[in-house]
């Protein structure tokens, strides 16, 4: 359902906060213009659409028992939730016989694809993050992503790159620190 | 086991938010952060940096019956929560901040925050606005708000609130005539929090403000769930 009013920017942050005092219009304006990307985040990291939705409804479940627990002063509310639903998916992925069959995963035309990130207008975020992940090491870069996009832990990101575990936690520890870096 | 190293604990902020903390290590760092302003400010650091990334995936459409689900179940969650507490909400029936007792220590406290304030004097353009927050067991001060508009919002505490372990404390606002409290977040129980006004809904004179005993990650309900430790409203000062 798309309308046209869903199109319109939101107030990601009154809406999080109205959903703490029990408002369900503010819960369904979050899903309504969030729905699409949490779902290709969520179906990214499990790959099988039927708990991608499972996933989905959990989440926002959570959203709405937890929202009074978001900090506006600290962040964004749109942050917050891609955070609680992305770890919902991550514990889902984590807990039970939900891997999913892997192929190689290729970064390099996701990354490379920013200009025309499916964004209509990449902001000066879009465009710094993009930047900075590809001055990164390639290793770095490929576990930090590895991690981020499809959810792999430490184990699957060494199993999928062929390197010994304790590399690839300092690779991603270390790609995060010079993200940090590049991006302030 | 949390490592007390700044850096240390910043990295696995940032593992925390891509998902590569492991899992033998999350019950440890979620109980942490939800006292720690350091590791919270971190993590909500890293949710804001990669979110642009989130939008480098093609976006899906979810079954339209997935909306449905959450709305059932989101009905469904609020009426067992009000069948389980008939009681009117804590904030319809509410006296004892009227007291006189209350009265009286407020005006002195303000005093005395105004002739202590070192050097915060107030802009003329700005109203400001103090709230003493009192036990309702015993009427004593805990702590201070004093806030002015378009500036900062401060949680002074008076000394130190034993909180339990597995507990925080929350901090909430009820402007007059809100349905009810909004969320201003978990607040350390021995330092000065401070707040942007902005984030606030409102401020004004008689709103509420109080701090209640919650899970150590913060009421799961988005409302207060537990005792309330310490409550009281704000009066407004004139500026000078």
């Amino acid at each position: 359902m798309t309308t046209d009013a869903n199109e319109l920017p939101l107030d990601f942050e009154a809406a999080l906060l109205r959903c703490a005092q029990g408002d369900h219009f503010a819960l369904r304006a979050i899903y309504e213009r969030e729905r699409r990307w949490l779902m290709a985040t969520v179906l990214r990291l499990v790959r099988r659409r039927e708990l991608a939705e499972e996933i989905l409804h959990d989440a926002f479940l959570q959203i709405w028992t937890k929202a009074g627990t978001y900090n506006p002063r600290l962040g964004s509310a749109r942050g917050w939730i891609y955070t609680v639903v992305r770890h919902r998916a991550l514990n889902a992925l984590r807990s039970a016989k939900n891997s999913p069959e892997r192929e190689d995963e290729r970064y390099d035309e996701l990354i490379a694809a920013h200009a025309d990130w499916h964004a209509e207008d990449p902001s000066a975020e879009q465009r710094a993050l993009a930047q900075c992940l590809e001055r990164l090491e390639e290793q770095r870069r490929q576990s930090v992503l590895l991690a981020f996009v499809d959810g792999y832990s430490h184990e699957q990101v060494a199993a999928q790159l062929g390197a010994p575990l304790g590399t690839v936690k300092s690779w991603i520890r270390r790609g995060l620190i010079a993200l940090k870096e590049c991006l302030s | 086991m949390m490592p007390v190293d700044p850096g240390e604990r910043a990295a696995m902020a940032a593992e925390y938010v891509i998902g590569t903390l492991p899992v033998a290590e999350l019950a440890d760092f979620e109980h942490a952060l939800a006292r720690d302003f350091e590791l919270q400010r971190e993590v909500y650091y890293w949710q804001d940096k990669l979110l642009p990334m989130t939008r480098m995936l093609k976006p899906e459409e979810p079954a339209a019956a997935v909306w449905t689900r959450i709305e059932r179940s989101v009905t469904q969650q609020r009426q067992n929560a009000s069948r389980s507490s008939p009681q009117a909400p804590w904030w319809q029936g509410l006296t004892f901040w009227r007291s006189g007792a209350f009265a009286a220590s407020l005006l002195a406290l303000v005093l005395a925050v105004q002739l202590l304030g070192p050097g915060r004097t107030p802009t003329t353009e700005s109203a400001r606005y103090y709230a003493v927050l009192q036990s309702p067991d015993n009427n004593s001060a805990g702590w201070i708000v004093e806030a002015a508009a378009g500036g900062k919002l401060r949680l002074i505490p008076l000394g130190t609130t034993t909180v339990a372990p597995q507990k925080a404390l929350q901090f909430w606002t009820k402007p007059q005539g809100a349905s009810g409290p909004t969320s201003l977040g978990l607040v350390p129980p021995d330092r000065v929090t401070e707040i942007l006004v902005a984030s606030l809904p409102a401020l004004e004179r008689e709103q509420l403000f109080e701090l209640t005993l919650e899970p150590a990650t913060g009421s799961p309900i988005g409302r207060p769930t537990g005792p309330i430790l310490f409550v009281g409203r704000t009066v407004a000062m004139a500026a000078n």
